[in-house]
């Protein structure tokens, strides 16, 4: 019974914890960074890649096109996923989201 | 009493007249002679003064330094001696000359080592502001250095009027009265609640202290740069490449919008500060990022990077964005008091350009405070600041350059600072150019060079065409008309000639014996009187 409680709880507490960790943005792995040749193909590229959930979330650049997208992870590794949009008519060139953080001082 | 006063009012005027004496050399007169007359033919004259030594200093204008054998007679006397001679036209003193360098009267001034050190362990910012201190081009152009870092307190007392505002926006109505599609972007723009919310700044406002906190104000310390407006983006750091391209892109916004309404829109921002990154990231996994700095810098803003606080190669284990490979970016390195590369700081043959002071240098902190700031996120703003910097020397021909090929002024004003450096033993095979920042060297090499930048050139050679370029070895130069080459003369971006050449067998250049780097030729046509300048990179 004492074990059960302790898994249970254990339980609870990595569930909290993984919420903390996407709330703070930390992950950015359903995420991918795309740059397309006009900004009017993102309907088209969201068609092209809806096998995979693509999603815009934001435009980043205007002037250079670039957008956010989300998708399943479940169905595609993001390299994969980078690799297929680099070969798309619509796009010019896609990337990862990855963390940036601040320089840290000296030690 | 009155006694007194007059003998304290005497002695008062005695000192200060001897203290507003020149100084001059001990026993060396400077001496101009008619022309074709020798130092000797006039001393061999002399009586009572026994000249030891001399030598011509001004051919064209024959003028001869005579050195004294020390003797009773002063030099005024010896000065009246040789005023007797009929080939004698002037004779003087050889004054001491020094360097009037400019300080500011901020009352940290004297902590701020990295700026005069009296062993010239420093970065001869004094030097510098005897040119400038900072404010507009020539031609009024408002200087804006961007600071894409985690914020800024707004009630700091040392910035003032130095913060950029949007004035094209009124704040907080909730409408984007510019157009620009930011609303209410009034004090910059925050990419974490977009809207213009950029207070904090715990590691924000030490940067753009060192940037451009107001100098001369009798407070406080001053940046490297004493006048230039602080554009603010507020990102929350950590954050991720999306967040940092959206900060970037409202910079590279206001630039394109400043040069296609010629000023009247946008902003004139020419630096970017990067005081954050992603350790051992790799360019490849970055495009997007990377490939942004090249945008920035075709639009005429350079950009500045932080490398790694961590005694680590980036040439081999990479770095973000400091190993992006855009000649706009700027990757820096940290040095400390001793002029030393501080052992926990990154360098790169390949990747890192330079170093710049960061360890312990004190700066405006949040809480309207000063202290000690350090790591490459100290010493990259010194960078950022020197750009802008040198966008306000007084050089016109410079001023239009930024108006009619701003990704051309850009790469020179990188050139002026990467050949402007300090040699340094703890940086040399470690950057790229081995050397520390010294924004005297990079402002005078502006101005020695402002000469060269001259012409219509820049504007109207359409139909000049030259390439390829950049070259490593033959250029070829050609026009629509088949215009026949008369002559090319190749400067160095600091206004040294360096090659000229006349005689032309077909329309090639060689440029192989040329060190790399930025370099000006002014090309001329036969049955053409216009001369035109292009710039070319030797790689």
């Amino acid at each position: 019974m004492k074990f059960k409680t302790v898994v249970v709880a254990s339980f609870i507490v990595f569930v909290l914890g993984s919420c903390k960790s996407k709330d703070t943005g930390v992950l950015n792995a359903d995420t991918v960074l795309v740059q397309l040749n006009k900004s009017e193909s993102v309907i088209d590229l969201e068609n092209e890649f809806s096998v995979y959930s693509l999603q815009k979330i934001k435009i980043v650049s205007r002037p250079m096109h670039i957008f956010l997208f989300e998708y399943n992870q479940n169905k595609i590794a993001d390299t994969s996923l980078i690799k297929l949009l680099r070969k798309s008519s619509f796009v010019k060139e896609a990337q990862q989201n990855s963390d940036v953080t601040l320089r840290k001082t000296e030690i | 009493m009155k006694k007194l006063f007059l003998f304290t009012y005497l002695l008062f005027f005695l000192c200060g007249n001897a203290q507003s004496q020149a100084r001059f050399v001990k026993n060396e007169i400077l001496v101009q002679l008619d022309a074709n007359i020798t130092a000797s033919r006039v001393t061999e004259a002399l009586s009572n003064i026994q000249v030891i030594e001399s030598e011509l200093i001004s051919k064209p204008l024959n003028i001869w330094l005579l050195r004294l054998a020390p003797s009773e007679i002063s030099e005024t006397e010896a000065i009246s001696e040789l005023y007797k001679n009929a080939f004698v036209q002037v004779a003087q003193k050889n004054h001491i000359v020094t360097t009037r360098a400019t300080t500011p009267d901020d009352t940290l001034f004297d902590d701020q080592w990295q700026y005069f050190q009296s062993n010239d362990r420093d970065i001869d910012a004094d030097d510098a502001w005897d040119v400038s201190t900072g404010g507009f081009t020539m031609n009024g152009d408002e200087i804006v250095a961007a600071v894409l870092d985690d914020g800024h307190d707004l009630d700091h007392e040392d910035f003032d009027d130095n913060l950029w505002t949007n004035e094209a926006e009124i704040p907080d109505n909730d409408i984007d009265d510019d157009g620009n599609t930011y609303i209410d972007d009034y004090l910059g723009w925050s990419i974490v609640t977009n809207d213009d919310n950029i207070s904090g700044g715990g590691h924000g406002t030490p940067v753009a202290g060192i940037v451009g906190a107001q100098g001369n104000n009798g407070i406080g310390v001053t940046g490297v740069n004493w006048d230039v407006k602080l554009m603010i983006i507020k990102n929350n750091f950590n954050t991720n490449e999306a967040s940092v391209i959206q900060a970037y892109s409202y910079v590279l916004e206001a630039r394109i919008l400043y040069n296609e309404t010629d000023g009247a829109e946008g902003a004139f921002v020419v630096s970017t500060n990067a005081s954050w990154g992603v350790d051992f990231g790799n360019p490849d996994d970055a495009p997007l990022w990377c490939g942004l700095y090249d945008t920035l810098g075709e639009n005429g803003i350079l950009s500045c990077g932080a490398t790694i606080n961590a005694n680590q190669n980036v040439d081999i284990i990479g770095d973000l964005p400091t190993a992006c490979p855009s000649e706009y970016l700027i990757a820096v390195t940290n040095t400390n008091i001793l002029d030393n590369k501080v052992t926990s700081a990154g360098y790169g043959a390949e990747t890192i350009d330079l170093g710049a002071p960061g360890s312990g240098t004190i700066t405006p902190q949040s809480g309207n405070g000063y202290g000690g700031f350090g790591g490459t996120s100290g010493a990259t703003p010194h960078v950022t600041g020197t750009i802008a910097l040198l966008y306000s020397a007084p050089c016109q021909n410079f001023a239009n350059l930024v108006k009619t090929n701003p990704a051309a002024a850009a790469r020179l004003v990188r050139d002026y600072i990467l050949e402007g450096v300090d040699p340094n033993a703890s940086l040399e095979g470690i950057t790229t150019t081995g050397g520390r920042l010294n924004v005297n060297n990079a402002i005078q090499a502006l101005m020695a060079g402002c000469e060269s930048l001259s012409v219509e050139g820049f504007n109207s050679n359409q139909n000049v065409n030259l390439y390829p370029n950049p070259s490593n070895g033959i250029i070829t130069i050609t026009t629509n008309d088949n215009s026949k080459l008369e002559s090319v003369i190749i400067y160095a971006v600091d206004g040294r000639k360096v090659k000229e050449i006349n005689d032309f067998q077909n329309t090639s250049v060689s440029i192989s014996d040329l060190a790399r780097g930025s370099y000006i030729f002014k090309i001329s046509f036969e049955g053409n009187t216009a001369s035109y300048n292009k710039i070319v990179i030797k790689e």
